[in-house]
Order: structure tokens, then C-alpha cells, then sequence
């Protein structure tokens, strides 16, 4: 580990050689023993530190597009100087947002968000022709950018998990949704999952911090059975529910 | 990494935070970097063990290579006022470690260096235990066999997932080359290669090979090295390759009608 600082040039030259023998032997080590070499070091099973407070995966997206735009990155730079006014954290989360959009109010945002005007605000049509096509250069640019960065990071843009999102966002993390829902595939009964996702969008849930709103309409009440079997037919997609609560044979 | 004692989770975290501070007063946006580690690790802890096994490997790689980079800086400073030069230090030089050398000057660059991968593995692959070193057993025969022979060979997991880099070898020559080895049967497509490229030069590496392989064919291993130890030699610099090793192995016959 790091040691003292000492004056001898000798004696930090003989502490360069000790760090490279140990990054080679860490080499060696993870190759003769594999992931287990680990255990070699480390007690995994022994004290961990603390965690900080859980994120949220908005915050964490968000925090990605902080270190993007903080970069040296020819597109962050660009930005950068275009929206001087603003502070990187003020433009993270305006970029944050949009992603939550359509592709087109994506792109419009954006384009809006480097003319300057924050998402919502009017076009007031100033710009001269030159700059709206530097405008929708650079946002095009920068949205290839933030998708490569955060491909798997970003919301998806499938429309049921939209309208999920849409439903439960204000009142649950993501990841809260996604614990619900995963109690209620462990159902083995069909009709028992779509009536618990019914429920979830209702905000019905056991314990659940949702409040139930007076009396769900009945319109209302067929559109939410609609989106929880559109919901359970993707999931089944991705998992194959109907294996859920099965031995795996 | 001086091994003294098995560290709990917590005291290599500790020792990371350590070298964090140390790093930062000198070299404030490496120092920035460390502290996106330290942040991100520091976030979530749960998970399957497989997962926090992954996390600990990762973070004794970091740990260890930070101190052999932080004392190469700190002696060319003190030594001749020079700022970071990673690529020379007379030590490596003697070692005859070429790989391990321009390994050090990847990861000074990956230090300060936007990483376009970062986010996504640091979650993804990291945090859920998905990280399979599936060509684990081919890369320890590959280093084994060229260590063996005049050369050197350096593993990483931030040259994997940031840099499309399985594996850095040099051979008789001491030239460090960067290669990715992928099996035939998975789909290869040209946008895979031009990322790969794409990749490569993002981290202004000079030489690079993308090998896919059969590992239905005989002694593919064995090929495999003979492949890295010629191109290691002879590929010229800024020059990318792809080769093909599949059935009737063709490679040196068609490298021989090049010439």
C-alpha cells in the first residue's frame, strides 16, 4: 500500500519494483485461481463498508451525463461553451428528462435546450439559419453521444413500459416497481398476477405508501386491466411467466 | 498490493480512499476519476456473492495498478521535474515487461480519459455478477505459453471492458500489441468490428487484432499464440487487423502471399 514518502530516490525506486512484483502476482494469481483468487486478499464474507443512501436510477443516469459534460469531449466541450449561463448540473437534468420522451420531443427538447431555452419555454423563432443547423448538429451529436454512453441505462422506450412509468413514477422508485412486479410473477395463478398488477396501478398495494384515489372510474378501471395484461404479456416475453412457480424441469 | 493480512471489504475500501486522497492533491483530475470509483462502489454493496466477488477483484486491480502508477509518477517527478511520463520507467525497462509498460500508459490515459463504456459496465456488468470471463482459460493458457517464450502479457479488466482489449502481449520484438479474441460462432458483424476500431482509437492504441477463433480445430491454442507472437512483431503501427482462424487454418499461408 502506499507508504511514507522518504527522500532516498533508491529507496523509492526499490517501491516502484515491490508495487510491479505485486501487480504481477495479482496477475499470476487471477489466472491459477480465478474469481476465487479473491479470497486470497480479501475476506468477501467479512465486514463491508457502509452503503450510501440508495440512488435513484434517475440520479444515477443523471450523474453519467455530469461526467460526460465535464469532459474533454469534443461534443461536451460544445456544449459546454454553448450553455456557459448554465450550471452542468442545471443541463444534466434537463438532459435527463428528455430521455424520458418520444424520440421527436426528444430531439425538440434538446434543440430548445441548446438554443438556451429550457424545456416548455416558446421557440421564439430568433435564430438565424445557420445557427439552427448548428443547433441541430450539435443535438444530434449529443444525443448519439448519451446514447452510446447510456444505451442500457436509459429508460426504455417500449410504450407499455412507458405507460408504466407514467402511472407509477411519481409515486415509486423504478426499482420498487420492479420488486412489486416480481412478487406478483411469483404467483403461479394467472388471473391472481393481472388482478396484483391491477392493483399496483391503482395503488392498492399491501403496505404500499399509494394512497387510493376516492373511486377509480370504470373507464379508467378497463384501461388499467388493459396496460397490467399488456404488462404481464411483456413480461412473460422476457421471462416466460408461465414458467414462474414451476419446478425447473 | 504488499499482501500482510486478508482485508475485510471495508479496509480495502479504506485503502482505496487512502490512495484517492494522496492521488488527488497531486494530480486533481485522476483524482476525480478515483473518486467516481470510490462513489460508485460505495453506492451498492448487495447483491449475489459472485457480484461483490466481481467488485473485489475489480477494485484490488485498481488498488494495485494506482500504486505502481502513483510511485512511477512520483519518481520520475522527484527525479527529474518531469510530469507523468508512465511509459519510461527504468524498472519496467530492465523487467523486460513491455506489455506491462504500455499497459501503464493506457491506464494513466484511462485515468483522465472520458470512458464511453464506464457507465454501463459499472452497472451492468459489475454490479449484477454478469461479468463471465468466458475465454478465462484460454487467456491463462495464452499468457502461460507466451511468458514462456521471451514474451509478456498483461490482463485486465479495464482494458477488456473500457478498451476491447482481452489481452496485451509482446513479444521477441518487446512490441506491445492489443488483441480481443471472440469465437466464430458468435454473430461478428461488420458494425462489431468498426466499434472495435472505433474503441481503439478513442484510446489512441497503435497496434490492434481482433482474433475469432474455432475452438473446434486442432492446437487452436497453440495457433492462437503463434498468431499474437507474429503480429506482435511484425503489425505496423496504427495499423488494426482482423484475422480468421477457423477450419484450414489459412493465416500464415495468406500472410506469406502479402509479402
Amino acid at each position: 500500500m502506499v507508504t511514507e514518502n522518504t527522500n532516498s530516490g533508491e529507496s523509492q525506486k526499490s517501491q516502484l519494483v515491490q508495487a510491479i512484483e505485486a501487480a504481477q502476482k495479482l496477475q499470476q494469481d487471477r489466472i491459477t485461481y480465478g474469481r476465487k483468487y479473491v479470497y486470497l486478499y480479501v475476506d468477501v464474507e467479512g465486514e463491508w463498508w457502509e452503503n450510501n443512501e440508495n440512488y435513484s436510477e434517475e440520479e444515477e443516469r443523471k450523474e453519467e451525463i455530469i461526467y460526460f459534460l465535464e469532459s474533454d469531449e469534443e461534443v461536451a466541450v460544445r456544449v459546454r461553451k454553448r450553455l456557459k449561463a448554465m450550471w452542468i448540473a442545471e443541463i444534466a437534468a434537463e438532459l435527463e428528462k428528455s430521455l424520458r420522451l418520444s424520440e421527436a420531443e426528444r430531439n425538440y427538447a434538446v434543440k430548445n435546450l441548446l438554443a438556451g431555452k429550457v424545456a416548455g419555454g416558446e421557440n421564439n423563432g430568433d435564430q438565424s439559419k445557420t445557427e439552427e443547423i448548428e443547433l441541430l448538429d450539435l443535438a444530434a451529436d449529443l444525443l448519439e453521444k448519451l446514447d452510446e454512453i447510456l444505451t442500457e441505462l436509459a429508460p426504455s422506450s417500449d410504450e407499455v413500459a412507458k405507460k408504466v412509468r407514467e402511472r407509477l413514477e411519481q409515486a415509486m422508485s423504478i426499482s420498487e416497481i420492479a420488486a412489486q412486479l416480481e412478487k406478483n410473477l411469483s404467483m403461479s395463478d394467472s388471473e391472481e398476477r393481472t388482478w396484483l398488477t391491477k392493483d399496483l396501478f391503482v395503488g392498492t398495494v399491501a403496505g404500499g405508501a399509494i394512497v387510493r384515489s376516492e373511486r377509480v372510474a370504470e373507464e379508467e378501471e378497463i384501461e388499467i386491466l388493459d396496460l397490467a395484461e399488456d404488462l404481464l404479456e411483456k413480461l412473460d416475453e422476457i421471462f416466460g411467466v408461465a414458467d414462474f412457480g414451476d419446478d425447473d424441469c | 498490493m504488499v499482501k500482510e493480512k486478508r482485508l475485510s471489504p471495508k479496509e480495502l475500501m479504506e485503502k482505496l480512499s487512502e490512495l484517492t486522497q494522496q492521488v488527488s492533491s497531486v494530480a486533481p483530475k485522476e483524482g476525480k476519476r478515483l473518486k467516481q470509483i470510490e462513489r460508485w462502489a460505495k453506492r451498492k454493496t448487495q447483491g449475489e456473492l459472485t457480484a461483490k466477488e466481481d467488485v473485489i477483484d475489480f477494485l484490488l486491480q485498481i488498488v494495485t495498478d494506482v500504486e505502481v502508477w502513483y510511485k512511477m509518477k512520483s519518481t520520475v517527478t522527484e527525479n527529474s521535474e518531469v510530469t507523468v511520463t508512465a511509459e519510461d520507467p527504468e524498472e519496467i525497462a530492465e523487467q523486460k515487461l513491455p506489455a506491462l509498460r504500455y499497459w501503464y500508459s493506457l491506464f494513466s490515459q484511462w485515468l483522465v480519459k472520458y470512458d464511453y463504456k464506464f457507465a454501463i459496465w459499472k452497472k451492468k456488468v459489475l454490479m449484477s455478477g454478469k461479468y463471465r470471463e468466458e475465454d478465462k482459460e484460454l487467456i491463462e493458457a495464452i499468457i502461460n505459453k507466451i511468458k514462456g517464450s521471451e514474451g509478456d502479457a498483461v490482463w485486465r479488466f479495464i482494458a477488456d471492458l473500457s478498451m476491447a482489449t482481452d489481452i496485451i502481449v509482446s513479444s521477441v520484438e518487446e512490441n506491445p500489441l492489443c488483441a480481443q479474441l471472440t469465437t466464430v460462432a458468435k454473430k461478428y458483424s461488420q458494425k462489431k468490428e468498426e466499434k472495435w476500431a472505433e474503441t481503439l482509437r478513442h484510446w489512441k492504441i497503435d497496434r490492434g487484432l481482433f482474433i475469432s477463433y474455432n475452438p473446434a480445430i486442432a492446437d487452436y491454442v497453440d495457433k492462437i499464440v503463434e498468431i499474437l507472437r507474429y503480429k506482435s512483431d511484425n503489425l505496423k503501427e496504427g495499423e488494426y487487423r482482423k484475422v480468421n482462424l477457423d477450419k484450414n487454418c489459412t493465416f500464415f499461408e495468406s500472410e506469406n502471399q502479402d509479402e
